[in-house]
């Protein structure tokens, strides 16, 4: 009897050993959670389960699956982004202002793009360099930057139609809309990354021990200032998607993103602790989150009550997660 | 022991994890008014029994009498509503309340109308009786976060016996004690003995053992092997019996030879520390012995550039050396194995292979992207020098014993390729089997790999055991360094503890 008193179940030991993670385990409990809500839709509304429908479902999670991607990786730290939000409302009134104004598309995006890179830079420098906390960090620039988007534009939208920009949001290659092509490509990119990469190992080491990985010589700040920049920039782009599909920005879009992104992270197994997570059970949540709302359109659910029903599945689907996991 | 003195009683205890027998029949008998040491490796069974005690597993097949009524635990409140309590490793104190406030955590005393109103002055007499009566020195108006580990264990203890508890249960409690706060806990642990507490002390220190145990039990194996009155055990058997063969030697011997010079320190000072110099060499293993925050582990802060020293110089290999973060310390050449496994050294959620490689991915990367499996064949590589016990190298370590994350650790900094390494407290709560080994492999870094080591420890045997040469550290200051060959625990003592400092004014 070699095997440490400390392993509780060395039995479900070994099962999770071998495949692969205890994220796994978790991420099929939440995968039978997305295909039940699936199967109840089916059954209440013959439209739900066509071509169609499916595709308007991927296409409208793609923006708050692509800010929850870069949430996940905030999360994973042990940090979290509340600033995504203001990020998708200023970084798509400054690409439109910028495109109407240069009459260049592709000029607006990178300005819009850049502004969500240069904000979360800003709290990852404060977070990492300052030893702020990240909850009151995002918080503030939450607020900074939400004012800075009505400033900017006087308080109104702004009209864009250009046509490349239009793509962006609306465009299609082949039968997939252009949108959810970005959002399998964020997914696998991250899979990716949070897998395979060095700076993905770090993420975790972060979330885990931050203290242990600035004992083993990583430099911690500058990782950390990568992963805030990474999720201002995910903002950025989703509200470039938005800003395009809309053909217009507001300076009041995004509000309340940063809760959705997070309610997805959340359903995806990451730990708000840190050190634990993958973007994969991201896309799952972000998935029930979609079909939970295309489904309850369907039905004809009046808009008070889907909050109502959201809230409350969301709290089922943790609880029957925490169920299944009890034992560890 | 008379029978009429028997407090709890446990007999046949089985205890089965899905197909993995921990517990095969084990008797525990526990008396009034006496210690009993319970020893055992890790894996023997000891915290299973003890969670089995305090209501945290339940056993398969077998007994439990409290005082001579067959009793259930079915939970840690059950346990506690018998009088069993534990004091545990990781303290549980909420830092921003008073030490009375924490005692009476959950019970508060209520007065007035329909018991509404939390009375902190019934509290505060309550806390000043019991202080009086087992004899403490502590201030019952302290937040707890203004106290020493020490004090704050005293408030756990305090904790158990307000709840009038029978049964003590203490997991490794001096194990972040310094030498004076565990004179005092023994203290306190003879004036709970003479109140006809009956105590379960769980310690790897054997000298710790003798001192203020009574009886002891040893468990190999999930089995009981051994027990009696602790004048009947001497450490060797202890041991011998613990691990179920002979130990000829803890620490080895071997004729190590001096090198090259590998590092210089050259009257560093800060806050705590004062005009520290010396140097170490290839081959050699310095010990660095003071009592808890005298500043040994100050030292190795400094040296790799987790704390900042005000004035002084380091020199790696006659190059003055500029150390102002773990970064810096490591292309140096350095390696620390920090005092917190838990806390300064381990990712607890992942597993040994992501642990080893983190200090190292330049190493084990190209281009940014990971070179999986590589680092999965250095890793088992490692799990097999090193001797690491373990399901699987990707398994949680937070799931592996204390030696095993040690080992961890170690091999960790070993990738690393370092000249210099750094220890603090490296077998604190180890077990008697992976010490000897986690000796056996110092010794063979600095005699065969040719590593300069420098171990800070409060453990004066291990201290003199290991090392070549030993520093003496008071109140920030090196006040004696003594030859191996001269070395003895009452001369460590004598200067750790300022007595001979004072005496002579070195």
């Amino acid at each position: 009897m070699e095997s440490s008193v400390k392993v509780e179940k060395p039995n479900t030991q070994l099962k999770v050993d071998r495949l692969g993670t205890l994220d796994l385990i978790q991420k099929y409990g939440m995968v039978m959670i997305l295909l039940l809500i699936t199967i109840v839709f089916s059954i209440l509304s013959p439209n739900f389960l066509t071509y169609s429908n499916i595709v308007s479902i991927l296409r409208q999670v793609s923006i708050i699956g692509i800010i929850a991607a870069g949430q996940t990786l905030v999360i994973i730290t042990a940090g979290i982004d509340l600033s995504v939000g203001s990020i998708v409302a200023l970084a798509g009134i400054v690409s439109a202002m910028v495109a109407l104004g240069t009459e260049s598309a592709l000029l607006g995006i990178t300005a819009g793009l850049l502004t969500g890179t240069l904000i979360g830079l800003f709290n990852g420098i404060l977070i990492s360099k300052l030893k702020l906390t990240p909850f009151i960090v995002t918080l503030a620039s939450m607020t900074l930057f939400a004012g800075f988007a009505l400033v900017v534009s006087g308080g109104n939208p702004i009209i864009v139609s250009e046509p490349l920009f239009k793509f962006i949001g609306q465009g299609y290659i082949g039968p997939i809309p252009f949108p959810v092509i970005v959002l399998m490509f964020i997914y696998l990119f991250f899979f990716f990354l949070l897998k395979k990469t060095v700076h993905g190992q770090y993420i975790y080491s972060i979330g885990g021990n931050e203290k242990a990985t600035i004992l083993a010589g990583v430099k911690v700040d500058i990782h950390k200032m990568i992963v805030y920049a990474t999720s201002g920039f995910l903002a950025a782009l989703a509200s470039i998607i938005l800003t395009s599909r809309l053909s217009s920005a507001s300076p009041v879009a995004g509000a309340g993103y940063e809760l959705d992104a997070i309610a997805a992270v959340i359903l995806g197994g990451t730990s708000l602790f840190g050190g634990r997570g993958n973007v994969l059970g991201t896309l799952i949540g972000v998935l029930i989150l979609g079909v939970l709302t295309s489904g309850m359109n369907l039905i004809n659910v009046s808009p008070f009550y889907q909050n109502i029903a959201k809230g409350i599945i969301v709290l089922v689907a943790v609880i029957i997660d925490r169920l299944i996991n009890r034992d560890k | 022991m008379n029978k009429s003195e028997e407090l709890l009683l446990l007999k046949g205890i089985n205890k089965k994890f899905g197909p993995v027998q921990i517990l095969y029949d084990v008797d525990l008998s526990i008396y009034k008014g006496k210690v009993h040491a319970l020893m055992g490796s890790n894996g023997a069974g000891k915290s299973t029994l003890m969670k089995i005690i305090a209501g945290d597993y339940t056993l398969d097949s077998g007994t439990i009498h409290l005082d001579n009524q067959l009793i259930n635990i079915n939970s840690p409140g059950e346990a506690k509503s018998h009088g069993i309590s534990v004091i545990h490793q990781e303290l549980n104190l909420v830092k921003e309340l008073t030490v009375s406030e924490n005692i009476y955590l959950g019970k508060e005393l209520t007065i007035g109308f329909g018991n509404f109103i939390n009375s902190k002055k019934k509290a505060l007499s309550k806390t000043k009786e019991i202080i009086n009566k087992y004899n403490i020195q502590l201030d019952p108006l302290k937040k707890v976060k203004d106290l020493s580990i020490g004090e704050q264990q005293l408030v756990e203890i305090l904790k158990a016996v307000s709840e009038e508890s029978k049964v003590l249960i203490m997991d490794e409690p001096t194990a972040a004690l310094s030498a004076e706060e565990t004179k005092q806990l023994f203290k306190v642990i003879t004036s709970l003995k003479s109140k006809g507490i009956g105590i379960i002390y769980i310690s790897h220190r054997l000298d710790e053992i003798q001192e203020i145990c009574d009886y002891v039990y040893i468990l190999r194996d999930g089995r009981n092997v051994s027990e009696g009155l602790i004048n009947h055990f001497s450490n060797e058997r202890i041991i011998e019996e613990m691990v179920g063969s002979q130990i000829d030697n803890i620490f080895p011997s071997s004729d190590r030879k001096k090198g090259d010079e590998l590092l210089r320190v050259e009257k560093i000072q800060n806050n705590i520390l004062r005009s520290i110099s010396f140097s170490l060499y290839e081959g050699e293993i310095i010990g660095i012995f003071g009592l808890i925050g005298a500043g040994q582990s100050e030292i190795l802060n400094v040296l790799f550039g987790t704390k900042k020293k005000a004035d002084g110089n380091i020199y790696v290999k006659n190059k003055l050396a500029k150390i102002s973060s773990p970064i810096d310390a490591k292309k140096l050449g350095l390696a620390y194995v920090t005092e917190n496994r838990k806390e300064e050294g381990l990712l607890l959620e992942l597993g040994s292979e992501e642990n080893m490689v983190l200090p190292s991915m330049g190493k084990f990367s190209s281009l940014g992207i990971k070179k999986q499996s590589l680092i999965k064949k250095v890793a088992n590589d490692y799990k097999e020098t090193l001797k690491i016990k373990l399901a699987s190298i990707s398994q949680p370590v937070k799931n592996l014993s204390g030696g095993n994350q040690q080992k961890v650790i170690l091999g960790k900094w070993l990738l690393t390729g370092p000249e210099i390494i750094l220890l603090s407290e490296p077998t604190r709560g180890i077990d008697v089997g992976a010490r000897v080994e986690i000796y056996k492999l110092l010794d063979q870094l600095a005699n065969e790999s040719r590593k300069g080591i420098i171990m800070a420890s409060s453990d004066a045997d291990e201290v003199i055991g290991v090392s070549d040469r030993i520093f003496v550290v008071f109140e920030g200051e090196i006040i004696a360094e003594i030859d191996k060959s001269e070395a003895t625990r009452e001369r460590l003592m004598e200067f750790a503890s300022g007595a001979k400092y004072l005496k002579e004014g070195v």
